[in-house]
């Protein structure tokens, strides 16, 4: 069985298609600038209901890290990590390593880039890498 | 700015609960009904007394009251959430001191257990349900979320495994004292250690208990409470400060403005100090949680949790024991209510083998999303 799906409500679909082309797009607010995860219909600090899409490079820090050895769901192989990531110039995310890495051990301050994956026929998922260049 | 409730509006006039374990064929409603038939004989009152009811987690607050035959003037269900249980102490202090009620039962009911109810996962209904939109990143579940906090705090502090297996220690031993907990036998730092992990870096022994129970209060005015069956146990002061903003992940802040803010206000509400207080009751779903909220709430420095409690700070004996019954990690999960209870009993005297000699404030904390610091007392 695959793994969970991600919804394919309106708002979010823009992160999803930008997956599709190994981009991370990101709601960000018109008024204020703040960019926001998960995508809502109004900014958390403004206040204003004004919003695009913009490409971040996906770069980040991971800050967080849990090693699940409990089995929630289907199409995750046990022991799996899910890494807290604050993304450069952009919001916090939850992410997976990417297949290669899937049991390196996680450090908080480790700087991570994205790798692109199907999930599914029609579905890319931003998964984490260790950056290989310099930033 | 809110200045919270007076002191000493209100006072616990009874409790009640059923036992804790796996109750096959009962229901969150029989439960509930058991607990709140307790209560009331505590209290030496009857159902047509109550003039307010707050249930929670009880699906549905209008069958409860017709299974029950009862017409209150205002009734209010809550969800099952741990952090609900202070809420609806506020609420009943509220209608208390406002006059809107006189006397207000509080009654919990849970069939987590015997429901087969699930915290993570697909099929979570209690534990994150809001948070379907991470499944696809494998992100599921409280406890999750809580190792994800003490990795936070490991990473800033030097926090060990160690200072979580103390707490854990500390709550079982307490358990070992109470004949109403679920696990009283206690465990070696090294037993604690070989536990398995459930959400890596945090083990079996850091997760609360899962288990069925019923609990609820009386809560009247404070001035008819001394008139009543039991000695009162006031509600001195109580606050409570939310922290939903970005609480979608786990909070690089342990919360520490929230519980800050809650601890202030209801300290000054109770004229208390720390100084003054006897015991602590932790809400305690997790044990890294115990840690941020001595942290948060004020009892040791922010980073110093761990050796605080590795101190023997907690335990029986120390300076603040703290859930003397066990808390959700040994006596049960009763989400925050059976911490009121013990607090009631400690302050009625009522503990036997694990009372807290001459105590009369017992701080209750929750370190959540729906921060809460309640001071009971049996001095109003």
């Amino acid at each position: 069985m695959t793994q969970p799906l991600p919804s394919q409500a309106e708002l979010g679909k823009p992160f999803w298609q930008g997956a599709l082309n190994d981009k991370l797009h990101i709601q960000e607010c018109r008024s204020c600038g703040l960019r926001r995860y998960p995508d809502a219909p109004v900014c958390a600090q403004c206040k204003s209901a004004d919003s695009h899409w913009v490409e971040i490079s996906g770069l980040g820090t991971i800050t967080a890290w849990c090693r699940f050895h409990r089995k929630y769901f289907e199409g995750f192989t046990l022991p799996h990590t899910v890494l807290l990531i604050k993304l450069d110039g952009g919001p916090q995310l939850f992410g997976n390593w990417a297949s290669p890495f899937s049991g390196m051990q996680p450090a908080v301050g480790m700087q991570v880039e994205p790798v692109f994956e199907w999930i599914a026929d029609n579905v890319k998922m931003p998964r984490f890498r260790p950056a290989q260049g310099n930033k | 700015m809110n200045e919270g409730p007076k002191r000493s509006i209100a006072a616990v006039a009874g409790i009640g609960t059923t036992t804790y374990g796996v109750h096959p064929g009962q229901s969150s409603y029989s439960l509930g009904a058991a607990a709140l038939h307790g209560a009331l004989i505590d209290a030496g009152l009857q159902h047509a007394d109550v003039d307010s009811l707050i249930v929670c987690r009880i699906p549905d607050y209008q069958r409860f009251g017709e299974m029950l035959g009862v017409n209150p003037c205002s009734v209010v269900g809550l969800p099952g959430q741990g952090r609900m249980s202070a809420v609806a102490l506020s609420l009943a202090v509220a209608q208390i001191g406002s006059g809107q009620a006189r006397t207000v039962a509080l009654v919990y009911g849970n069939d987590g257990k015997s429901a087969g109810v699930k915290y993570g996962g697909v099929k979570d209904t209690y534990g994150s349900g809001g948070a379907a939109q991470w499944f696809p990143f494998g992100m599921t579940s409280p406890g999750a979320a809580h190792a994800m906090m003490f990795t936070m705090h490991a990473a800033r502090y030097g926090t060990r495994a160690e200072d979580l297996g103390a707490v854990a220690k500390t709550f079982r031993d307490h358990a070992s004292l109470n004949p109403a907990a679920v696990m009283r036998q206690p465990f070696s730092m090294d037993e604690y250690l070989a536990t398995r992990y459930i959400a890596e870096p945090l083990r079996l022994l850091d997760y609360c208990l899962i288990n069925d129970g019923g609990i609820a209060l009386i809560l009247t005015t404070a001035s008819r409470a001394c008139e009543l069956a039991q000695r009162p146990v006031y509600v001195r002061g109580m606050s409570t400060q939310t922290m939903l903003a970005g609480s979608s992940f786990p909070q690089s802040d342990f919360w520490f403005p929230a519980l800050r803010a809650a601890a202030e206000r209801s300290f000054a509400a109770a004229e208390l100090k720390r100084d003054d207080v006897d015991g602590l009751m932790i809400y305690d779903n997790f044990t890294p949680t115990v840690l941020f909220s001595l942290e948060g709430f004020g009892y040791c420095e922010p980073g110093n949790s761990g050796s605080f409690v590795r101190c023997g700070n907690l335990a029986l004996g120390g300076r603040y024991p703290t859930n003397t019954h066990g808390g959700h990690l040994s006596e049960g999960y009763m989400q925050g209510w059976n911490h009121f209870l013990e607090a009631v009993r400690q302050l009625r005297g009522s503990c036997g083998d694990r009372q807290i000699a001459g105590a009369r404030h017992i701080h209750y904390m929750c370190g959540s999303p729906i921060a809460s610091s309640i001071l009971f007392s049996n001095l109003p």
